[in-house]
């Protein structure tokens, strides 16, 4: 098909086309829209991509004072018999020559509509290998004749190692569809990856942090429309929900669950085989005890000196072999002129560990010391250490509260980076170490409440996840995170993020120097950004990009009861 | 190849001067400002109807607002002359003058306004006197082919449209310079003429679309005398088309006692016309003429008293036109016609905006997008 001239480039003495940028004129009424890749002819024969940035509409009138003489003075009434003459011009910023020449484009090329193979071109997506699908495209919408759909594939290299990992999601509750967009990437990352031919092998665990979010990703959703339909088959995705899911839940006393769960989505689980009640062990779990103070300042480390007491078992905590008897403990050093009270730590710290410690343990029924493998009842930890590729692990944390979602985070971040660093490996067979999945992506909603700007900087999670984030490309950990606001995530962990995903946000979200990088007229755009569309952000794309993405195959169950 | 300059001096054997080159146009700016051979009239009658005094147009014109505005064709001519160089012929040194030379016209469709005819040449005047062999218009008529053709051949810089010859007379205070500037606007005018010719031609310029010509419609006579028939076919062709000038000396217009208008004119009010007056002269390309004055704007919104208004002229074509004028309805409905082109203004873009029409405006704008640049064009040569 012949590309559609849709204008010429204008290189102006205030606004000379340079090797970033360029402006072209068009037509008033030529549609085009920011992210459109635009093609200049360009010298020796080569072809220049641009991505549209701002369009202005101007006419011949200098001045609003012009306009309202134009109108008789301020007549309401004027239908003038020539219309002012007014077209648009336009900002594009280049992204690519053919022939890697980068001097500026000329005054009075020709710039047209691409067609598929140049979008591709023009964005870096004919380059991508390893490709997993990240979205689709829609270029062009609404010009009759050349809108161009076409899927985005990212390099899974980038997202999930080795060459880059870690996705972050951001925007605001409800019309920026996060999760969704986050199932959308995972449940197509499992069908690339459970693909005989791949070589890689990848694990997934899911926090749950919200309802029953993602308590039923293993049952099939309500019927998809034709477009999300047409979608996953260009997309070559399958019409299937997530395989291989397990579901956690917080033990919750008497053999039940801590959860929103569906008394009947639960049972048909446990039918299954498929969910598990996780508790914590003293005796094996008490080196996460740290976790529970990830929101409590400890400047002195006063806090983290009595947690080093009890797990180096110093004299009373050497016989103490349940959290309740750890508590007696720590009620003993808390007591004033208590014989064995140590004389670094003053009593006055023990006593505030205690109604820290105290407050959780007694009152979560998961922090329970006998685990009963008959009642399918598993320490997290275990699990996790037995998670095998292609596997989905969901750890529902939803109905308990901040602290204890942070705990069983962190839990989960520790168990995971101990199976990746082989501190388990002794216990294992050579053939269950041989299955240790290649990579193992976390996703965790609300990362907000764990790497916030504003975290204590002794915070555990805290540690944890910039540990992750800065070794778990190497160590084959991957972060998939959302929050609302990107901004007041920890530069740490956003920075080392390779990919980024902006869903609709606020206007003040977008004044952060976060998004100082990011065009003004993108910038509008991310605060209208309709359900379901996301502008993405990968170091293998030219530029950043803005695609939507179908309904997710999977039951979203969002009902209030 | 040569350049323009060293070509010249060779084909006529006369060495030229190299000299300052420059746009004269910024310097004969005062000169030219109002329409060149505006000429002393108003005390004949040229309507229909006799009107003692102004007339309001304004429901006139509110009654067209709805329909199809008859004005659908605007033409601009437009000219930049520039010095060259200097060349001596015997004990007098004579300037070599560059002009670029562009007529256009646009139409009006659904109130867009687009380009339809383009005539743009580059334009040398030279004295007559170069021709060492003098002789009549015919002599130097074949002698400008000769040159021309020769110019072109030895250097590819610039192609030459035409080369016109300036008379080596001057008078009372007069300069060559003047002269050979004077030449390219005869160039211009000729072109205007034939781009209206070519749009009857064409069937573009009809009852149904009217043209207004940027400046006054008094051209001077066709040099060829011979040619009556082509003068006859060239009055025809104004039928349908109206000169509109921003600017005009007011004391050129005198009442029947000779005393001046420029009083009557100065106080029109808002959407008021003069009477059309008839206006006669052999000198001239057309022999009669009605015009009038219209007020498109209050006159607190000028600069001054005449800002705001625009001279109207239109040729009379038919016997009983020239006898007895145009059809005060006629004067009416044209004087309504361009009221209700009043709108958009460019202000700001032109001083004259109070006077401007918008799509004549775009036209004039449109024509000298073609100028190549001062320095790149002086270069040239």
């Amino acid at each position: 098909m012949a590309s559609k001239v849709i204008g010429k480039v204008a290189a102006l003495e205030n606004n000379p086309s340079t090797i970033d940028h360029f402006y072209f004129w068009t037509d008033k009424n030529t549609l085009l829209n920011p992210f459109d890749v635009v093609v200049v002819e360009h010298v020796k024969g080569s072809k220049t991509y641009g991505v549209v940035e701002e369009i202005s509409h101007i006419t011949d009138s200098e001045s609003f004072l012009g306009e309202y003489f134009s109108n008789d003075f301020g007549s309401l009434d004027v239908m003038p018999n020539t219309e002012r003459v007014g077209m648009n011009f336009v900002l594009a910023r280049v992204v690519k020559n053919t022939q890697n020449i980068y001097i500026p484009v000329q005054n009075g090329q020709r710039v047209s509509l691409g067609a598929r193979e140049d979008i591709e071109q023009a964005l870096g997506l004919d380059e991508v290998k390893n490709k997993t699908v990240c979205g689709y495209l829609q270029m062009y919408e609404g010009v009759d004749g050349a809108e161009v759909d076409l899927p985005v594939y990212v390099n899974s290299d980038f997202l999930i190692g080795p060459e880059g990992a870690h996705l972050n999601i951001s925007g605001i509750s409800g019309l920026a569809t996060k999760t969704s967009y986050a199932m959308f990437l995972l449940n197509a990352l499992q069908q690339k990856y459970m693909m005989a031919k791949e070589k890689k092998s990848v694990a997934y665990i899911f926090l749950n942090v919200k309802g029953r979010d993602l308590l039923t990703i293993d049952q099939p959703g309500l019927a998809l429309s034709d477009f999300d339909r047409a979608m996953y088959k260009d997309m070559g995705l399958e019409l299937k929900p997530f395989q291989n899911v397990r579901y956690f839940y917080p033990y919750g006393g008497r053999d039940t669950i801590k959860s929103y769960v569906r008394p009947e989505v639960y049972e048909a689980q446990c039918k299954a085989k498929r969910a598990k009640k996780f508790k914590f062990s003293f005796m094996e779990d008490k080196e996460n005890l740290d976790l529970l103070f990830s929101n409590v300042d400890d400047p002195t480390q006063t806090m983290e000196s009595i947690i080093n007491f009890i797990v180096s078992e110093q004299k009373p905590f050497n016989s103490v072999d349940s959290w309740d008897s750890m508590l007696d403990a720590v009620q003993e050093m808390g007591e004033k002129g208590g014989s064995s009270a140590s004389k670094e730590i003053s009593v006055m710290s023990w006593r505030k560990f205690k109604r820290i410690v105290k407050k959780s343990i007694s009152t979560d029924r998961m922090f329970t010391d006998e685990v009963r493998p008959e009642k399918d009842e598993v320490r997290l930890e275990s699990a996790i250490r037995g998670i095998k590729p292609n596997e989905v692990f969901v750890v529902d944390v939803a109905k308990q509260d901040e602290n204890m979602q942070a705990f069983v985070f962190g839990a989960v971040m520790q168990a995971v980076t101990r199976l990746k660093l082989g501190d388990f490996d002794e216990d294992m067979s050579p053939e269950d170490r041989k299955q240790i999945p290649d990579r193992i992506v976390l996703f965790v909603d609300e990362l907000n409440k764990y790497a916030s700007s504003d975290a204590p900087k002794s915070s555990p999670i805290l540690r944890l996840l910039l540990d992750i984030a800065e070794r778990g490309r190497s160590l084959g950990i991957v972060l998939f995170s959302a929050e609302q606001f990107k901004s007041s995530i920890h530069k740490r962990v956003s920075g080392n993020c390779s990919t980024h995903a902006y869903g609709r946000t606020n206007s003040v979200e977008v004044s952060d120097k976060t998004y100082s990088f990011v065009p003004n007229t993108f910038k509008n755009m991310m605060t209208r950004l309709k359900q379901g569309h996301y502008i993405i952000q990968n170091p293998v794309f030219n530029s950043l990009l803005k695609v939507r993405f179908p309904m997710p195959l999977y039951k979203q169950d969002k009902g209030d009861n | 190849m040569d350049r323009v300059t060293q070509a010249l001096a060779k084909i006529t054997g006369r060495p030229c001067f190299e000299t300052y080159r420059r746009c004269l146009d910024k310097e004969r700016l005062s000169s030219l400002e109002y329409d060149y051979c505006d000429q002393e009239f108003m005390a004949q009658q040229g309507e229909t109807i006799r009107y003692d005094g102004t007339r309001d147009i304004s429901s006139i014109a509110a009654d067209w607002a709805g329909h199809e505005p008859a004005f659908k064709l605007f033409l601009d001519g437009s000219r930049r002359t520039y010095k060259i160089v200097d060349m001596p012929i015997g004990s007098q040194v004579f300037p070599i003058v560059a002009g670029q030379v562009g007529v256009g016209v646009c139409k009006r469709d659904s109130r867009y306004v687009t380009p339809c005819e383009l005539m743009f040449d580059i334009v040398l005047a030279v004295p007559d006197k170069i021709n060492p062999d003098g002789g009549g218009s015919r002599q130097n008529t074949a002698y400008c082919a000769d040159l021309l053709e020769k110019l072109n051949r030895a250097q590819s810089r610039v192609q030459i449209n035409d080369i016109v010859f300036y008379s080596s007379q001057l008078k009372d205070r007069e300069n060559f310079e003047d002269k050979a500037v004077s030449r390219i606007q005869d160039y211009m005018i000729a072109h205007e003429k034939g781009m209206v010719d070519r749009l009857v031609q064409k069937r573009i310029l009809t009852d149904r679309s009217w043209l207004i010509k940027d400046g006054s419609l008094e051209y001077s006579k066709v040099s060829d005398k011979d040619d009556k028939f082509a003068f006859n076919r060239i009055r025809n062709n104004f039928r349908r088309v109206v000169g509109v000038s921003k600017s005009f000396n007011p004391e050129l217009a005198k009442l029947k006692n000779n005393k001046s208008a420029a009083g009557l004119i100065a106080r029109l009010q808002e959407y008021e016309r003069t009477p059309a007056a008839m206006y006669k002269s052999d000198r001239l390309g057309f022999t009669a003429f009605a015009v009038w004055y219209l007020r498109l704007r209050k006159p607190r919104y000028g600069r001054g008293p005449f800002d705001g208004i625009v001279k109207v002229e239109k040729v009379l074509v038919t016997d009983p036109e020239k006898e007895f004028g145009l059809e005060s309805s006629e004067v009416d409905n044209i004087s309504a016609w361009l009221l209700n082109e009043r709108n958009p203004v460019c202000y700001g873009k032109d001083s004259r905006w109070a006077n401007h029409l918008y799509p004549v405006y775009l036209t004039e704008a449109y024509v000298k997008s073609k100028y190549r640049g001062e320095q790149h064009f002086v270069n040239l040569f």
